[in-house]
C-alpha cells in the first residue's frame, strides 16, 4: 500500500496528491526510494536535516530494538535510541558513506546503551527488577504481542539478567554479526576481554534456559 | 582436545562456532565433532541458542523519533551552545576592556608628551570605540545569535545549570553593557568637547 502511494507520488502527474495527502512518514520513504541511502547520507553530511529525517525513519525501529535488548526498558530504550541518532548526526563526519549506515548506527547505539548501563551501575541507580519489562502492550496489537511475549519473554528476561558487558557482547555478536576484532574495537576493550564476555554470556544463558526447562 | 581430555572444551566449541579458529584447529574440531556424540550435542545446544537469539522478534516503537531529533538538531544548529557561551564571554570581555581602556588612556600621563593633544585624541578615540562597540553589539545580537531562537537554546542550556538563568537576563545584561559603554564614552566625549571649547 505504501509503495503504491510512493510510486504515485513520485510521478510528476500527481503533484497535488504528493503535496496534500501523504503523511510525513510516507514522504520520508519516498525520499529514500528516490534518492537512495548513499546520496541521502552525503546530503546529511552537508547538513541536510530533512535527509537525516528520512534516515531516522528507516532505522529507528532497528536502533530502538538494539537499545531495548540491552536496556530492557521501553521508555529508556526510546530515549537512548533518540540520543543515539543525535550523537550519530554530531559525529556524521566520521562516517564513511560508502559503508552501510545501519550497522554503524546500531553499533553506536549499542555502545551508548552499554556506557549508559555502566554509568548507572557505578552511580548505583539501576533497579534491575523494575527495569526489565517488555514494551507496553497497550501501544501495540494486543493479540500479537501476547503471543510474542509468551513465546519470547523468557528469553528476553534471561538476556536482561546478564551483566551489561555480557549483554552487549551478545548484541554485537549475535544481532550485529561483528567479529571479535570488531567487537573489541567498538567497545574499546581488549579482544580477549570481549571474547570472555561473549563466552560467559552464552554459558550463563544456556544455564538459565536449562534451569527453566527443569522447572 | 588431547588424549587426556576426551572432549572439546566449551571455549573451543564457541570459537569454532564463531569461525575464530585457525584452519588447522578448525579441522581438528570438525574431525572430533564428527566422531563424538557428546560434543556434537554440546555444539547443537550452542547452535540452538544462537538460533533462538537471532530469531527474537522485534518490538515497535510507541513514538516517532525523527521529529524530536530533527527539531533538537535545528535548535542546536541555530544556536550552538559552545559558540553562544563563547560569544557571551567575548561580549563581556570586550565590554570590560572598552570600559577600562578610556580611563587607562586618560591616566597615562606620558601620552601627552607624545601627542599634541590628549583630549583631542580621546575625543576621536571615544567616537571610534563607541561606534565599534555599538556596531559589534548589534552584529553580535542581531546577526549571529538569531534572537528568535536564542530563548529556546539558552533555556535548554540554562535548565542544565545549577541556578536557572533566564535568557532575557543575559540579553538585558548585554544590552545594558552596551548602553553603559555608550554612556561612558559619549559622556566623556561631551566633557572632552566642552573642555576643548573652554580652551
Amino acid at each position: 500500500m505504501g509503495d503504491c502511494f510512493a510510486t504515485l507520488a513520485m510521478t510528476s502527474h500527481f503533484p497535488i496528491i504528493s503535496a496534500t495527502f501523504l503523511t510525513p512518514s510516507l514522504y520520508y520513504n519516498i525520499d529514500m526510494v528516490v534518492h537512495g541511502e548513499q546520496a541521502l547520507l552525503m546530503r546529511v553530511q552537508k547538513g541536510d536535516l530533512d535527509a537525516y529525517g528520512t534516515i531516522i525513519q528507516e532505522y529507528q525501529t532497528s536502533v530502538f530494538n538494539v537499545c531495548l535488548r540491552i536496556l530492557g526498558n521501553q521508555q529508556e530504550a526510546e530515549d537512548l535510541a533518540q540520543e543515539a541518532f543525535l550523537r550519530a548526526y554530531r559525529n556524521i563526519s566520521h562516517y564513511d558513506p560508502r559503508r552501510h549506515f545501519g550497522p554503524w548506527m546500531r553499533v553506536l547505539a549499542a555502545n551508548l546503551c552499554y556506557n549508559h548501563l555502566k554509568k548507572a551501575r557505578l552511580e548505583g541507580t539501576p533497579l534491575e527488577e523494575e527495569r526489565h519489562r517488555l514494551p507496553d502492550s497497550s501501544q501495540q496489537d494486543p493479540e500479537a504481542l501476547l503471543e510474542l511475549a509468551q513465546e519470547h519473554q523468557g528469553l528476553y528476561r534471561k538476556i536482561w539478567q546478564l551483566p551489561e558487558n555480557q549483554r552487549v557482547a551478545l548484541e554485537l555478536r549475535h544481532f550485529q554479526g561483528l567479529s571479535y576484532q570488531e567487537m573489541a574495537a567498538a567497545l574499546k576493550l581488549p579482544l580477549n576481554t570481549v571474547r570472555s564476555h561473549l563466552y560467559r554470556a552464552r554459558r550463563k544463558l544456556a544455564e538459565l534456559l536449562e534451569e527453566e526447562n527443569h522447572d | 582436545m588431547t588424549e587426556k581430555s576426551a572432549h572439546l572444551t566449551e571455549d573451543q566449541l564457541q570459537a569454532y562456532f564463531d569461525g575464530a579458529l585457525d584452519p588447522g584447529a578448525a579441522r581438528n574440531v570438525q574431525a572430533h565433532l564428527a566422531s563424538c556424540p557428546t560434543c556434537q550435542e554440546a555444539f547443537s545446544r550452542l547452535e540452538s541458542l544462537a538460533f533462538q537469539l537471532e530469531n527474537l522478534p522485534e518490538f515497535d516503537l510507541t513514538r516517532e523519533l525523527a521529529e524530536p531529533v530533527i527539531s533538537r538538531l535545528r535548535v542546536e544548529r541555530s544556536l550552538s551552545p559552545g559558540i553562544t557561551w563563547t560569544l557571551i564571554i567575548e561580549a563581556l570581555a570586550a565590554g570590560t576592556a572598552l570600559g577600562l581602556l578610556i580611563p587607562a588612556i586618560r591616566s597615562a600621563g606620558w601620552l601627552s608628551g607624545l601627542l599634541p593633544s590628549q583630549q583631542a585624541l580621546q575625543a576621536t578615540l571615544n567616537i571610534y570605540l563607541t561606534q565599534l562597540a555599538s556596531s559589534w553589539l548589534v552584529w553580535w545580537a542581531g546577526l549571529r545569535l538569531q534572537i528568535s531562537h536564542l530563548s529556546q537554546g539558552l533555556l535548554a542550556e540554562a535548565s542544565q545549570l545549577p541556578v536557572p538563568i533566564s535568557p532575557w537576563i543575559l540579553i538585558a545584561a548585554a544590552g545594558g553593557l552596551g548602553i553603559l559603554i555608550n554612556y561612558l564614552l559619549l559622556g566623556r566625549q561631551t566633557v572632552s568637547g566642552r573642555n576643548l571649547k573652554r580652551r
